[in-house]
């Protein structure tokens, strides 16, 4: 079936199955390679993107519901200054390792930071809670999204 | 390949309901898992999909002086955005899977999921809550516990969609929720209670409790909650072991996956004592 949505604020069209994943056509078809299957089944948050500003898991998503929304990924949101701020407060912290798992947590600092601009170490680890990390035992990105609400204060 | 429908209205939904056998999907965290196939394909339903997720008719959360009736698309997020909701109904809400599952998420999705582990279901069990069902030609009510049947099965007829799910608007003097999972995110439970209370003067007026995953649907508590009803706070310490029997003989938990019988047992009669022991004297 033919899908349209919004796509990093262009319109796009997609013609596939219904119960295709959205995880799996931002991949294939739209080439959002930032958009990573980690467990398939909702538990690590590495295929995490924001659907009408809102986190999701896009391995739980079938592209019928997507219809009409706007999705934002990785590729997208790195061209906002909201990125910049991300991105020199996970450098200047060690948030990434190996970085399979950066994309994902960078759109989840995305979503905790524009409900809560100035979160706590604690609100931070409740933000998330959903996205898992095998390298870095956590304290870097706790620290790293801590450092970019500093950097980019006034942004969200 | 199975067909889809995505109807505009909440009537339109409910005659292609009754004119195919199709499967309802609302926000996905659950069918997407069962019916997940290989990375890269879609996932393989059963049968024809009517989504509803995007129905604002379902998407609202209706207060009155006694009742919240929450739609069927109202997902997790939204309940705990609401200001309105009394804080007690929140806790199990809060610490179900992670921001994103909660941002999909629905009480109706779990409530037809009929899961014993349904994070939702022993605070549904606890509050007498009430499910509404829609059809064609009307509509049914049920009690939660009348309406889940067992492991996986409710009593939903396939010209049916679950529209609603309504519990009373009060506060009690106390409540508790304990989840025990192997992850405090994500994590499906391994034992869960949920309990209400009121205590006025050293008395307790009135007590629910709900346990989760340790048995084919949530257990409530009926012969326990009317044994401790009109005790005096005084005498919770010495009815607690006969109390603690009581509950040992209700529960039926399993050996399985995620967790064993007697872990199972061993946790649900702690919880409960801790409800029952510390909890109830702040």
């Amino acid at each position: 079936m033919k899908i349209d949505f919004v796509l990093n604020e262009e319109k796009v069209s997609v013609e596939v199955e219904h119960s295709n994943r959205l995880l799996d056509v931002l991949r294939d078809d739209l080439h959002q390679i930032s958009v990573k299957e980690g467990c398939g089944e909702g538990e690590c948050g590495s295929c995490s993107v924001l659907m009408n500003g809102k986190l999701v898991n896009s391995c739980l998503i079938a592209i019928a519901s997507v219809d009409g929304c706007h999705i934002l990924t990785l590729e997208g949101y790195r061209k906002t200054k909201r990125f910049e701020a991300i991105r020199k407060g996970f450098e200047v912290s060690g948030s990434v390792q190996c970085g399979f798992c950066t994309p994902g947590f960078v759109l989840a600092a995305e979503a905790l930071l524009s409900e809560n601009p100035d979160p706590s170490a604690l609100e931070v680890m409740k933000g998330i809670e959903g996205n898992l990390c095998r390298c870095t035992g956590y304290q870097m990105i706790v620290a790293g999204i801590l450092e970019a609400k500093e950097i980019g204060k006034g942004l969200w | 390949m199975v067909r889809s429908f995505k109807p505009a209205s909440l009537l339109e939904a409910l005659h292609i309901r009754k004119d195919n056998d199709v499967m309802v999907y609302g926000g996905g965290s659950d069918v997407m898992i069962k019916y997940r196939s290989w990375s890269g394909t879609p996932a393989q339903f059963p049968k024809d999909v009517l989504y509803i997720g995007h129905l604002e008719e379902l998407k609202s959360i209706d207060i009155s002086d006694s009742e919240i009736a929450i739609g069927a698309t109202v997902s997790y997020a939204q309940f705990l955005q609401d200001e309105r909701i009394p804080i007690e109904y929140k806790r199990p809400i809060e610490q179900i899977g992670s921001v994103a599952i909660r941002n999909i998420g629905t009480f109706a999705g779990n409530i037809c999921n009929a899961s014993p582990a349904g994070d939702t279901l022993p605070m549904l069990y606890a509050l007498n809550a009430k499910v509404i069902v829609m059809s064609t030609v009307g509509k049914r009510e049920f009690a939660i516990e009348n309406f889940i049947t067992g492991p996986g099965s409710t009593c939903l007829k396939n010209d049916e969609i679950l529209t609603h799910i309504i519990i009373p608007n009060k506060t009690y003097s106390h409540s508790y929720y304990c989840k025990v999972g192997t992850r405090k995110a994500n994590a499906i439970s391994k034992v869960s209670v949920f309990a209400i209370a009121d205590v006025f003067k050293h008395q307790v007026t009135d007590i629910r409790i709900a346990i989760g995953s340790c048995g084919p649907t949530v257990i409530r508590l009926k012969d326990v909650e009317a044994k401790i009803i009109g005790s005096k706070m005084s005498d919770l310490d010495l009815m607690i072991e006969s109390v603690l029997m009581m509950v040992d003989d209700k529960i039926v938990p399993i050996d399985d996956v995620r967790s064993t019988k007697i872990y199972r047992s061993k946790v649900a009669l702690n919880l409960i004592e801790a409800f029952l022991i510390k909890e109830l004297r702040q």
